[in-house]
């Protein structure tokens, strides 16, 4: 009885949010006509593509133990680099924006890995003074993004899916293999675990380290390329808030924030997923603005708290 | 009991008008040097509002110099960004407050030290004991009142019905988005409509979007989206254009569209006939007032009222007057 006590704990932890997922979709389609119906779900998979391509970068940071609460501010700074190349063609734009976000993630990764900086600390205040810099070629105002770009973001697939969710997919698909499939992932996974020991084994922290937050530098300048192309204009709340909203994602999805564990699919997937399919849900429903916070704010708490008691149980094991 | 109940409030450009033409200005002598504790840069609203000002004070009769200092969005830099100012001794500090409640202890520390205030843009809270001088705003109940009421007009002159709106709000702790809403419920009182839900955009337009979408789902009907600022606008006209609703005045699948700030996408969308009435956020209004005043409070005036500023609706019809279009700032 009590070994399937904790069998049934266990599983609660590993894949409690994955059930809360699935039994919020089916109360609320017990409750709403319009919330399993193909537009509304497109429009699910509009709201998660920005914080999906965004989140699944920080993943891979995560996982090594790490932090970039940066990538709101690199979302920001990508899509000014659309706007400032808006005269040339989208791919122009689009290259530019993502060489800007893997400049910025090494740069991020240096100070971290190499100079050895507090994440926390550092990406902090990298997150206002690259937003900052953003705000010096905008002047805080509205910008258009250039045509080509416009006309990118507003191309369907599959009839009415729009092609950026699918970029976001990609991003997230990608990163997983690169997570479980290739070594790189696995010197992630055991710099998360224990970093000294990695190191002792021969695992190429530092450079391990870059990796990852080059990738999250990429992920979150996709996110806000993306964001500009579907807006087809770019404002100064342009990924204002997303890293907060990307940690919470990631840690419901069941990264970490201790490292060392995670994965972007199908976790970071479901924590976003999660998180939009409740404001979408309490929308069709037209419940009060008020409410969602204090839902979102619920569920990130009970996040945290069950990842703190997974790493409890780590610790007493080791 | 509120400050605008209690001081009384002068709205509309001839009331400011009498306002700065009353006869017992006592005009200050010499320069008027001003502080200004701003919010930060972050918003087109606040680095607008710092041009302009600057313009219109290196134009006045007298002599007017701005110190600015910016507190990116903290309140506690606020608080000792208005301290340096008055122990620099300015002659007026200009407060745009990011916390109502918070700046009034700054308000109290000038007023100690013998210098008026003036709250701009955003007032001081009118539960907090100490007030600015004078407050120089907009009068946001207005803008959405009058975007709306237009728009109802022009549902009854098409022969829509008029019966459920979605309000497309701003920040929930905003003192503008919550007046805008009250704008906005007073049109729909006067027209028998009801506000069907209201939607927290955080002035952001990728949450205004994501917010809609699904309420678009809940009242298939609606007919009439009112939204706090154009600053949204591109979010809502995506969702309107995934749910086949996107089309201008006159097609079968219009969707009636109120809205704030005239703003280069509801200039756009006025054109094009998606966006039916605008108002204006007039911020050039506002600073040319606040420079205005500047020296009157150096010199000791005292007001009675706030000055709230009215700027006109913008309409498809009226969108390129080269009237309305004089008061633009934002393009």
């Amino acid at each position: 009885m009590r070994e399937r006590l904790v069998q049934a704990r266990n599983l609660g932890l590993a894949y409690g949010f994955y059930f809360l997922l699935l039994a919020i979709v089916i109360v609320f389609t017990a409750i709403s006509n319009s919330f399993l119906t193909v537009s509304n779900w497109t429009q699910i998979a509009i709201a998660s593509t920005f914080l999906l391509s965004a989140a699944a970068g920080l993943t891979l940071v995560l996982i090594n133990g790490e932090i970039d609460l940066s990538i709101g501010s690199i979302a920001y700074v990508a899509a000014t680099v659309v706007f400032l190349t808006s005269d040339m063609p989208a791919t122009v734009s689009i290259v530019a924006a993502l060489l800007t976000g893997l400049a910025i993630g090494l740069f991020n990764g240096w100070l971290v890995a190499y100079l050895g900086m507090n994440s926390l600390l550092t990406t902090l205040g990298l997150m206002i003074a690259y937003r900052g810099v953003a705000l010096v070629f905008t002047e805080g105002t509205v910008k258009q993004t250039g045509e080509g770009l416009a006309l990118l973001g507003s191309v369907k697939l599959l009839g009415t899916i729009p092609a950026i969710f699918f970029v976001a997919l990609a991003i997230v698909l990608i990163f997983q293999w690169i997570l479980r499939g290739t070594r790189l992932g696995t010197y992630w996974l055991a710099i998360g675990n224990n970093e000294e020991s990695a190191r002792k084994i021969g695992v190429p922290v530092r450079r391990a380290k870059l990796a990852a937050y080059a990738l999250c530098g990429i992920s979150a300048a996709v996110s806000g390329t993306l964001l500009a192309a579907y807006l087809g204009e770019i404002t100064t709340f342009t990924g204002r808030g997303m890293e907060f909203q990307a940690v919470a994602a990631v840690v419901i999805g069941g990264a970490s924030l201790f490292g060392g564990r995670g994965n972007v699919f199908p976790g970071t997937l479901a924590g976003v997923l999660l998180l939009i399919v409740i404001n979408n849900g309490l929308g069709t429903r037209g419940v009060s603005p008020f409410v969602y916070p204090f839902v979102a704010g619920s569920l990130i708490f009970l996040a945290i708290y069950l990842d703190a008691i997974k790493n409890r149980d780590v610790r007493s094991v080791s | 009991m509120s400050r605008l109940t209690r001081r009384g409030f002068i709205a509309t450009g001839s009331a400011v008008g009498a306002v700065l033409a009353s006869p017992t200005i006592v005009r200050a002598q010499g320069k008027v040097t001003v502080g200004m504790a701003w919010p930060g840069m972050q918003d087109a609203v606040w680095s607008t509002s710092h041009k302009l000002l600057n313009e219109f004070a290196a134009a006045s009769d007298t002599e007017i110099e701005l110190v600015f200092t910016a507190a990116d969005m903290d309140v506690a830099k606020q608080a000792s960004d208005a301290n340096d100012l008055i122990s620099r001794g300015v002659d007026v500090l200009l407060v745009f407050p990011i916390d109502s409640k918070a700046i009034s202890s700054s308000v109290k520390r000038a007023r100690d030290a013998g210098i008026p205030s003036m709250a701009f843009l955003r007032q001081v809270h009118a539960d907090a004991r100490d007030q600015a001088d004078v407050f120089v705003g907009i009068d946001a109940k207005y803008q959405q009142l009058s975007s709306a009421r237009t728009v109802f007009e022009k549902m009854n002159a098409d022969g829509a019905e008029i019966s459920e709106v979605l309000w497309v709000s701003g920040d929930i702790r905003d003192e503008n988005s919550r007046l805008r809403g009250v704008g906005l419920q007073e049109a729909c009182d006067e027209y028998g409509a009801t506000i069907a839900q209201d939607l927290v955009g955080n002035w952001d337009p990728q949450q205004a979007a994501a917010a809609l979408a699904p309420a678009l789902k809940a009242y298939p009907n609606i007919n009439h989206i009112s939204v706090a600022s154009d600053v949204m606008m591109s979010g809502v006209r995506q969702v309107l254009q995934d749910a086949g609703k996107w089309a201008p005045h006159g097609d079968e699948n219009h969707m009636y569209l109120s809205s704030v700030d005239v703003f280069p996408i509801g200039l756009e969308l006025l054109r094009s006939g998606h966006l039916d009435a605008d108002t204006i956020f007039d911020v050039t209004g506002m600073c040319r007032t606040a420079v205005e005043l500047m020296p009157r409070l150096a010199a000791g005036e005292t007001f009675d009222s706030d000055v709230l500023i009215q700027g006109p609706v913008f309409t498809p019809a009226n969108v390129d007057d080269p009237e309305m279009q004089a008061q633009l700032w934002a393009t």
